[in-house]
């Protein structure tokens, strides 16, 4: 059996390999979590190299704390949890280094999502989410791109499930009160009492 | 039902499903909240497609190979587990524990559980008690306080506890306003207080401080944030609490905003 069918099994297989020292399952686990792994964190840093940098460390981290992870739990939000630990560490550091995102050179958005949106809402938006401080769009994004639950969010965030909710919901809130104005112009924005 | 009710209950359910009866009644009927709604769907689109700069690869492939290429079965290391003397933590104890927490988190714990339908004991002695999460909660989170081996780990564990607390006021705001939740008040003032949460962040360095105490201001602005928005909706008896609540993260989060400016407090 070539390698690629030896890890093609479910996900629980491959971190019960991962556990007994079998690298090339976790190798699987990586290239399966990578790009996810690190869109979130660069929408986190706003900083393409330090997400890379992240990234890298969370999976030599991750190998190296395997046999903690308990068998039944989630490992995605295991993962992202180690990775929301990096971030948090560095995160001073990344503030003084960082070369922020511009969304001219940023690639496309892709799928027929993306295509249904004019490409002025789309750089509103992101002008708007990158103006969120960091923990409100990190659960915002984990919720919206990853579809994580309030509670994976609650456990990657080393918060309350309470509290990832509240982050979710103001993160919604402090985007529209800014992106209204400019996108609903035809229409009344203001409620009525 | 108003715009601002329909928009904020629109936030909150801006999530698959049904939406209800009375939000759904406004939005029939305005133009505006309409277009508003569906702004948040479109908004919700672009967060999860935005672009992110496309990476090299070389990196990420680097690393697979990494592991591929190793054909050695190598164990990963076992996570050592810091499991402290009972001696120190009886010693702690006294330090760390303010007398009657347990008693008062008992007492509330007791409270929760009997408004949540739940029979009232025969007998009041703690060990015929139901089990009880929040307990369980409190219990956990005060032996890690007392396993903790720096100031760090300690801070880390008094803001879990306040946390708990912080978690619990909301459930127990609806069930039970008065002496509960007063009690509930006091003990979440201590664990974010000048005796606990604020003295371990006093005890880090200054390098900890800038690089550690961000989490835990934003934690307690949105305690706070959260605490008074539950006040302006709670029942009597219940709202002076969360006030209280709401005040004690703000002044603690204050305090963590001077430690980490390097002020003393």
């Amino acid at each position: 059996m070539s390698p690629e069918v030896n890890h093609s099994g479910d996900e629980a297989d491959l971190v019960r390999s991962a556990q007994a020292g079998d690298r090339p399952a976790f190798a699987t686990l990586v290239e399966r979590y990578w790009d996810r792994l690190y869109r979130w964190l660069c929408r986190l840093t706003r900083d393409a190299a330090a997400a890379e940098d992240i990234t890298q460390e969370t999976f030599l981290k991750a190998f190296a704390a395997v046999n903690s992870f308990r068998p039944g739990s989630n490992f995605r939000a295991w993962l992202f949890r180690i990775a929301h630990n990096n971030f948090v560490n560095q995160r001073r550091a990344i503030r003084h280094n960082r070369h922020p995102l511009v969304p001219e050179v940023a690639e496309d958005p892709r799928g027929p999502v993306a295509e249904t949106l004019s490409h002025e809402t789309v750089r509103l938006v992101q002008e708007a989410v990158a103006k969120l401080p960091s923990d409100f769009r990190g659960a915002l994004t984990l919720r919206v791109e990853e579809g994580l639950s309030f509670r994976d969010i609650a456990e990657v965030m080393g918060i309350t499930e309470e509290t990832a909710r509240w982050r979710v919901f103001k993160a919604r809130q402090k985007l529209m009160a800014v992106l209204a104005p400019d996108l609903l112009p035809a229409v009344p924005n203001e409620p009525k009492p | 039902m108003n715009c601002t009710s329909a928009r904020n209950r629109l936030l909150h359910h801006a999530e698959p499903g049904p939406l209800p009866a009375n939000v759904a009644g406004h939005l029939a009927e305005c133009a505006g909240c309409q277009a508003w709604q569906r702004l948040l769907v479109q908004v919700d689109q672009a967060v999860a497609t935005a672009p992110v700069p496309a990476s090299n690869g070389r990196v990420k492939r680097r690393l697979i190979e990494l592991f591929r290429n190793e054909r050695s079965a190598v164990t990963p290391p076992a996570t050592s587990v810091v499991v402290p003397a009972r001696s120190r933590m009886r010693q702690r104890l006294g330090q760390l524990w303010p007398i009657g927490l347990v008693a008062a988190a008992l007492l509330v714990g007791t409270i929760a559980w009997i408004n949540l339908g739940g029979k009232p004991p025969d007998n009041t002695t703690a060990a015929q008690l139901p089990p009880d999460p929040f307990l369980k909660d409190v219990v956990a989170a005060k032996v890690k306080i007392d396993a903790a081996e720096t100031a760090e780990q300690r801070l880390r564990a008094w803001s879990h506890l306040a946390e708990i607390l912080h978690a619990e006021a909301k459930d127990l705001s609806q069930l039970a306003p008065g002496p509960e939740m007063d009690s509930l008040a006091g003990l979440y003032e201590q664990a974010v207080g000048d005796d606990a949460l604020i003295a371990q962040a006093r005890l880090l360095s200054d390098v900890e401080r800038k690089a550690k105490l961000d989490q835990f201001v934003n934690q307690l602005r949105d305690a706070a944030d959260m605490a008074n928005d539950w006040a302006a909706k709670a029942p009597t008896g219940s709202d002076h609490p969360l006030k209280r609540i709401a005040n004690a993260a703000a002044e603690s989060k204050a305090k963590l905003a001077k430690l980490q400016q390097g002020r003393d407090v």
